[in-house]
């Protein structure tokens, strides 16, 4: 490779987009020709310097901020953490979670009203809530029943069977 | 309350988000401060909108590139003075630059953020995908919707236009440099 072909693919060269064997013939040409060598090294040079000037600007907070609440909402931003560096205020750091607190307290509220309403439908009227109701058995016609229940139906069916 | 935390929102979380930094600097060179950032929002917009569309493993930066480029074209792309494109005069290869490398120093960056700015808008996107972003020759000719040989030509005709421009820089700085040697010898 001479130098008219180098400079030809330098900018090739120097973006590595050449083939092996190409970039091969390139690295032999450099070593022996100085004025190529150069001219490779200041164009490296610029585009390390193009890069380095370009990458002075850094994206706004704010800019950054909003960029996040495109995939989480922002009173789960708050939950697991809030973005170092953004700043928020602090009437918003505690109105945002509201509604999710609003609606799970509306669930326990609704979930001890079923269970309230539950109790007090399995109770007959007249009778204090909590106390147990033993429906009365059909005659036992003189079988011993208590090792059917835990001596209460057997000890109604005696009592019952006395009073007769 | 639409929920949007679910898979697909993890994914953007964690592939898209953090090329945010390279998709603003992007945005930055082809416009002012204020456009840039309405760029990378509508950007991010249709992103997360196609996202689904969003092959995983392939490079996620080079497709919100492309994202951008195309919002830029569509909205932002506004006409403006260019430089005359000199034709490449293939016989003769000039070298690049001759000055030495003092140049590109710090203090010579205003110099070539200047003439970055001034670079036809194509030549300045096929710079900024390769020489910045690092893009391959195909993924940049993806980005920028042309052939692989228009994204060579646009970058070898880039960079000898910046070149072009960095030379003129320079040559004023000397001057200014030399003016203020000269003045301060007659203060002596």
């Amino acid at each position: 490779m001479d130098c008219k072909e180098f400079r030809e693919v330098l900018d090739l060269y120097v973006d590595r987009e050449l083939s092996l064997e190409s970039m091969s013939a390139g690295q032999s040409h450099l070593k022996g020709c100085a004025a190529c060598g150069r001219v490779e090294r200041q164009l490296v040079l610029l585009r390390n310097s193009v890069k380095r000037v370009v990458n002075e600007f850094d994206p706004p907070a704010e800019l950054t901020d909003k960029i996040d609440t495109f995939a989480r909402p922002s009173w789960l931003r708050l939950l697991t953490g809030l973005r170092k560096g953004s700043r928020l205020a602090w009437h918003k750091k505690v109105a945002v979670p509201m509604p999710a607190f609003a609606m799970f307290l509306i669930a326990v509220l609704s979930l001890g009203v079923w269970v309230m309403s539950r109790r007090t439908a399995t109770t007959p009227p007249g009778r204090p809530p909590g106390v147990r109701t033993v429906t009365p058995m059909p005659e036992s016609r003189g079988l011993d029943l208590s090792r059917f229940d835990r001596g209460e139906r057997a000890a109604i069916e005696k009592m019952r069977l006395r009073n007769r | 309350m639409r929920l949007h935390w679910g898979k697909q929102a993890r994914r953007f979380e964690l592939t898209a988000v953090p090329c945010l930094a390279d998709v603003y600097r992007v945005a930055r060179q082809m416009s002012d401060e204020n456009r840039a950032q309405d760029l990378v929002q509508e950007t991010y917009l249709r992103a997360w909108k196609y996202f689904h569309t969003f092959e995983q493993g392939t490079n996620c930066r080079a497709w919100l590139l492309r994202i951008l480029h195309n919002v830029w074209a569509d909205q932002w792309r506004q006409p403006r003075l260019e430089i005359p494109l000199i034709p490449s005069d293939e016989a003769s290869i000039e070298p690049y630059y001759d000055w030495e490398d003092e140049f590109l120093k710090e203090e010579f960056s205003q110099g070539l953020a200047r003439a970055l700015s001034q670079l036809p808008d194509m030549y300045r996107w096929a710079i900024l995908l390769v020489d910045v972003e690092e893009l391959s020759y195909q993924e940049a000719a993806l980005v920028m919707n042309c052939p692989i040989g228009t994204v060579m030509s646009r970058i070898n005709r880039g960079r000898r236009t910046l070149t072009r421009l960095l030379r003129g820089e320079a040559e004023s700085l000397i001057d200014d440099m030399s003016c203020v040697k000269r003045k301060s010898q007659q203060e002596e």
